[in-house]
């Protein structure tokens, strides 16, 4: 039921640049409206229209070139970020505890500049490294038939690397309040142990929830990275080739595997902790 | 507030900084018309120099290619940006108020369509529906703009707020909710308190810091919209079109960083990088005022309890004094 009601949002949102004209705000009337729905009931004859050119191109095989470039991007720097996240906590748990708040107060300022400058400086970096070594580490902007891939996964990753290392250590440092820590800790498990195999099984439910939080702004990011990048992604139909059904489709097509990952981490929440959570 | 309050560094710089740029602002376009200098070329010792001039070359922050001052547009943009993103924030937070605390007091919840139809926030960034409803409008077609400049802005800081108010509602009715459950606030109900004098009395002081938090996230998020959507050359009371690239009318810092961004892998990054720096120094600035207020708060409170901390424990009236805990 409930992906039912979130394709009827994405329709709305697709629609929504319908009720706006250079004039100000109108109402399209019902037509226009069933017209794009119209439109979507055969996706083979889609269309997107260059706004340039003016050309008009099949949409169908073309849209899922730029979703795997966005999908491998996306994938690997959450991946990356969780696998940061994940071993920092670890080590600032082992590290004294100045450390920890340290790296929290850090990461607390972090999360409050805008992500566009963490593209702009590492950016800079690159084209720093470029002009004064001339050597070009990887390829850092998209262009025509190549597209940037690792560069834009690791500017991607920083976001979500803050976030993710906030969390978990706020997570953690709320369980080293509760009793059990303490009772581990005297009964003489070593550290690592108690955080590994008790602490991280307590925090999972917690932190699906924040997962998700991280995922959507990560998503938010990602549209700025591929924008800035010059790669052919979702970017361009969702901001370039703006006809309501164009912009419909690729955010179905972007949904579905976001909503699946969510699915299978309900289930694996599960099947670890045997709560139930509600992504 | 007491003295004290008003005298705290960190408030005294923020809110100085805050003060300055959009008192200098409307300053500027008062009695200069916002006029910006323009210097096309310099003669110097070595003949004659061109833009752009970097940093304390020519004039304070540099010019850039056409030699226009950077610093009278930062000045320019101060009151568009600063006003514009706490008039984004101050509405999408009154709006949460206004919904979140009803919707937490109704012993409905918030109903379960309403909740999915919300969650698409969840995939598709606030960035993009922003901008699907605000490129037709601020985006100049022909000649000139269909539009005035107030209808603009109001329109793009009402969507603006609209778009980020329903996280914050949501947060401020579980907050409410979990606030109801207290024992003092079920014992209050049951003495016959209705659910205004709830709110005023108790409500408020239980979510003050809360709030505090949340107005200068809504701050932070309002920038970052604005940000995303400067990259995406929709910039902030409307894109103009002229000889040149596409450029913002009103010359806010983050639609100057959306312009100048391709300036980075030229020989002028100052263009882009000292915008970004004067959007920080307003973050933290509106970060510096809620986090002294909020500090202040706690110092205050504490004050109050220890004064008037009663011998006994207040919450367990019918213990023994001497009894064990």
């Amino acid at each position: 039921m409930k992906p039912l009601f979130l394709v009827a949002g994405i329709f709305l949102i697709s629609i929504s640049s319908l009720f706006v004209a250079p004039r100000g705000f109108l109402w399209p009337g019902l037509g226009a409206i069933a017209e794009v729905g119209r439109e979507m009931l055969d996706p083979e004859e889609l269309i997107y229209i260059n706004p340039t050119s003016g050309a008009e191109r099949d949409l169908f095989p073309v849209i899922f070139e730029a979703f795997g470039n966005t999908m491998i991007v996306l994938a690997l720097a959450l991946c990356i970020s969780a696998t940061i996240a994940g071993t920092g906590t670890l080590l600032l748990w082992l590290a004294p505890e100045k450390w920890t708040t340290a790296v929290r107060s850090v990461t607390s300022l972090l999360s409050t500049i805008p992500d566009v400058m963490y593209v702009l400086s590492v950016q800079l970096v690159m084209v720093w490294i470029y002009t004064t070594f001339d050597w070009r580490a990887i390829a850092f902007t998209g262009a025509g038939t190549e597209d940037a891939i690792l560069l834009p996964a690791l500017v991607l990753t920083i976001l979500p690397t803050i976030y993710f290392l906030h969390s978990m250590l706020d997570f953690v440092d709320e369980e080293q309040g509760q009793d059990y820590y303490q009772l581990a800790l005297s009964k003489g498990m070593p550290k690592a142990h108690v955080l590994l195999f008790h602490i991280s099984r307590n925090v999972l439910v917690k932190f699906a929830y924040q997962g998700k939080f991280i995922v959507g702004l990560t998503v938010s990011n990602l549209f700025i990275v591929e924008y800035m990048f010059n790669n052919f992604g979702m970017t361009a139909f969702l901001i370039e080739y703006t006809q309501p059904p164009v912009f419909f489709v690729t955010t179905v097509l972007f949904f579905i595997p976001i909503y699946i990952t969510w699915k299978l981490m309900e289930v694996f929440v599960f099947v670890t902790t045997k709560q139930e959570v509600d992504l | 507030m007491s003295r004290k309050f008003w005298l705290q560094p960190r408030f005294l710089i923020s809110s100085l900084f805050l003060i300055v740029m959009v008192a200098g602002s409307f300053i500027h376009a008062w009695f200069f018309d916002s006029h910006i200098p323009q210097t096309p070329f310099l003669n110097s010792e070595d003949g004659v120099v061109g833009p752009p001039f970097a940093p304390f070359e020519h004039s304070i922050l540099g010019t850039d290619s056409d030699g226009v001052h950077l610093f009278y547009m930062i000045l320019q943009g101060a009151k568009f940006t600063i006003l514009g993103a706490l008039a984004i924030a101050g509405i999408s937070f009154s709006l949460a108020l206004l919904i979140g605390i009803p919707l937490g007091f109704s012993r409905k919840g918030t109903s379960k369509w309403a909740e999915h139809t919300i969650s698409v926030l969840y995939f598709v960034p606030v960035s993009i529906i922003a901008y699907q409803l605000l490129n037709p409008l601020l985006r100049q077609q022909g000649p000139g703009f269909a539009t005035s400049l107030t209808y603009r802005v109001v329109a793009e800081v009402l969507v603006i707020a609209v778009l980020l108010a329903p996280p914050a509602t949501i947060l401020i009715a579980n907050l409410t909710r979990e606030f109801l459950k207290k024992e003092y606030v079920i014992s209050s109900r049951l003495i016959g308190s209705g659910a205004w004098r709830i709110t005023r009395q108790q409500l408020f002081p239980y979510l003050k810091n809360h709030l505090l938090d949340l107005f200068s996230r809504q701050t932070i998020q309002a920038v970052l919209v604005m940000t995303h959507l400067a990259v995406f050359v929709v910039y902030f009371g409307g894109t103009g079109l002229g000889f040149g690239p596409p450029f913002p009318v009103t010359n806010e810092w983050a639609s100057l960083i959306g312009m100048k961004y391709f300036t980075i892998q030229t020989s002028a990054p100052w263009l882009v990088l000292i915008p970004l720096i004067f959007l920080l120094l307003f973050l933290l600035s509106v970060m510096g005022v809620t986090g002294s207020i909020k500090r202040h708060e706690i110092v205050d409170t504490s004050v109050i309890e220890e004064k008037q901390a009663p011998p006994q424990e207040p919450d367990r009236p019918f213990e023994r004094v001497s009894g064990e805990r």
